[in-house]
């Protein structure tokens, strides 16, 4: 049964005592400096808790209700799950001119310290999808023996912003519009009018910037921890990038797992096949594997 | 010097059937006119937010002109519970944006506007006759039949003339299609989509099925729904851009039924074009000229 009964004032909340989950929806602070956030919980104690930093722009979008089944099922499995909106994105305040890694890793951070004072867990993971695994890191960084999972994550985020760039060109030429005039390259297009408008979503030179010479490895720091790297793509074998990462981190004294769910996500274009994600198997799949890894780490025996 | 409005984003659980539905208000600071629920086209994601932060940008826009907005995920997406089955059927749906009047009605606020883009625009045409303080409509990129997501050409083909079918059928295009899998897997689609909507206009011929369109190829319901808008003098903006699907077929239907109540609705329909494509808000230009386009006409209007 599913009640939402006056809260806070300020809170939304809603209560599945079938599930034994609850989520209440607030705002951290007022007018542009405002931050909303998520908080999945179950009913009793969490054994745990895990901060849910999602990607950008399209990709946040398109794995919106995946990581909303996620925390759910985290919660059900009594892991406590903050999730939220970076500032100058979603629903949160502020201009998306000021967005840098820097200011999305200080909000994982922020909301670090909200699920810790919300619900008295002592074991935090964090979790992060594409671009949110380099957020994610700066979260993890701070906490070195916090366990971390990562959907297909960005691993050289400027890379990943001229592949975007280079999507958004493709697919003007195949609908045969004009490629819009001037710059061949992000480089080009953010210096000359320091923002892109890549497939209807603001692209601001200041997030490319301070995205330069920063990786996912290196972001996350040396301490050994345990992570799960899930490969989200048409290969059946994890690509040589991520298997590279993997072994350094082993090689570092991590404790990793990894996940090849082969299917081809549209992170930047919606295809016309839609289907709800709770009837996707590999919704299912990715869900599961996730929720029973986080879950064993923060609640159960770790190697 | 411009006088800086701080507004507020208040998070809400509402009852939609048995669901429980996530919706942003952005009350007025200075109301002085009706709410707005803005009904969004989008699939995927949290509607409260869409492309680029179109509804946020549009929400707090249309707060800072003195109107209350509410945001909201349909059930089955973004925050909401519920599962989505299909989006073939608008009913649903519909119930969603009726339940988010309802909540608004719970909050004292009994006049209403409904801003359906889209997809949205299909629930405002469904859900306009049960708001009774519907003070204005505004319909954004409405298509003018029913499809369900990834049927739009496909239905297309299937409510044209047997005779205009067969046509398309014996170009060298189309029989060179039959060697493809993919299309002859549409081609397939198509057959069924007609033989579906032949049964539906056999089945029920005296009082054809609400959604299947007419000969201008308008569905019936939007023609009802609009009607009875104009019989209660319910202002109505139209707004396309000009290379949308959706406006071509606008423009075919103002030939028929649909031109002929615009005519009736007079001064308070209006039909306003921007130049480009309002499809996906794929554009950042075009959806702040759509924001602006709204917040002008509601305030020339109300």
């Amino acid at each position: 049964m599913q009640s939402s009964p006056p809260a806070a004032s300020g809170v939304a909340l809603r209560i599945d005592r079938e599930r034994g989950i609850q989520v209440s929806v607030e705002f951290l602070a007022a007018g542009p400096d405002r931050m909303i956030g998520f908080l999945h919980t179950p009913l009793e104690p969490p054994r745990g808790g895990v901060v849910l930093c999602s990607s950008l722009h399209a990709e946040m979008m398109g794995n919106y209700r995946k990581e909303v089944l996620l925390a759910e099922r985290l919660a059900e499995r009594g892991i406590a799950v903050q999730r939220f909106h970076y500032r100058g994105t979603g629903n949160s305040g502020g201009l998306d001119s000021d967005v840098t890694l820097d200011t999305m890793q200080d909000d994982v951070r922020t909301w670090c310290q909200n699920l810790i004072a919300k619900t008295s867990v002592s074991d935090v993971g964090f979790f992060g999808v594409r671009f949110g695994a380099l957020a994610a890191a700066g979260g993890a960084a701070a906490a070195p023996d916090a366990p971390v999972a990562f959907w297909q994550p960005v691993l050289d985020p400027q890379l990943y912003f001229r592949e975007i760039f280079r999507s958004q060109r493709m697919r003007e030429l195949k609908s045969g519009k004009a490629p819009t005039p001037g710059a061949t390259s992000l480089d080009e297009k953010l210096t000359s009018a320091g923002i892109a408008d890549v497939l209807g979503y603001s692209i601001h030179e200041t997030l490319y910037k301070s995205t330069t010479d920063r990786l996912l490895g290196e972001e996350l720091g040396s301490a050994p921890r345990s992570g799960l790297i899930v490969q989200i793509s048409r290969a059946a074998e994890l690509s040589s990038d991520l298997a590279a990462l993997v072994a350094g981190w082993n090689d570092a004294g991590w404790h990793t797992s990894t996940h090849v769910e082969v299917h081809e996500p549209a992170w930047w274009f919606v295809g016309e096949d839609w289907k709800a994600e709770e009837l996707r198997e590999e919704t299912t799949a990715l869900v599961e594997t996730t929720a029973r890894w986080l879950a064993d780490q923060l609640a159960g025996d770790r190697p | 010097m411009t006088k800086q409005i701080t507004l507020e984003h208040r998070p809400v659980f509402f009852p939609a059937g048995d669901n429980q539905v996530f919706g942003i208000f952005t009350p007025a600071p200075e109301p002085k006119g009706p709410a707005v629920v803005i009904l969004s086209g989008g699939l995927h994601g949290t509607s409260t937010v869409g492309r680029n932060r179109l509804f946020l940008r549009m929400a707090e826009r249309l707060a800072a002109a003195g109107y209350h907005a509410l945001r909201f995920d349909y059930h089955g997406i973004g925050e909401s519970t519920g599962l989505a089955a299909s989006f073939g059927s608008d009913a649903p749906f519909a119930r969603d944006a009726v339940a988010a009047v309802r909540w608004l009605e719970s909050q004292g606020i009994d006049e209403t506007v409904l801003l359906g883009k889209c997809f949205g625009s299909r629930l405002a045409w469904a859900a306009a006759r049960e708001v009774e303080g519907l003070r204005a409509m505004v319909v954004v990129d409405s298509p003018m039949r029913h499809f369900g997501k990834g049927e739009r050409q496909i239905t297309k083909h299937a409510n044209a003339g047997l005779i205009d079918l067969a046509r398309r059928t014996l170009r060298l295009h189309t029989l060179r299609g039959f060697l493809d899998p993919r299309r002859r897997a549409s081609y397939a689609l198509i057959v069924r989509a007609k033989v579906r909507a032949l049964r539906s206009r056999l089945a029920s011929s005296s009082a054809t099925a609400p959604d299947a369109p007419g000969m201008d190829g308008v569905s019936r319901s939007l023609i009802t729904s609009f009607e009875n808008l104009v019989d209660r003098h319910v202002p109505v903006l139209f707004l396309y851009g000009t290379d949308d699907r959706a406006y071509g077929e606008f423009q075919q239907a103002r030939s028929g039924r649909l031109g002929q109540l615009i005519e009736r609705g007079g001064s308070r329909v209006e039909v306003r074009t921007i130049a480009g494509t309002v499809t996906g808000f794929a554009y950042v230009d075009i959806q702040d000229t759509v924001i602006s386009n709204i917040d002008d006409w509601l305030r020339s209007t109300l």
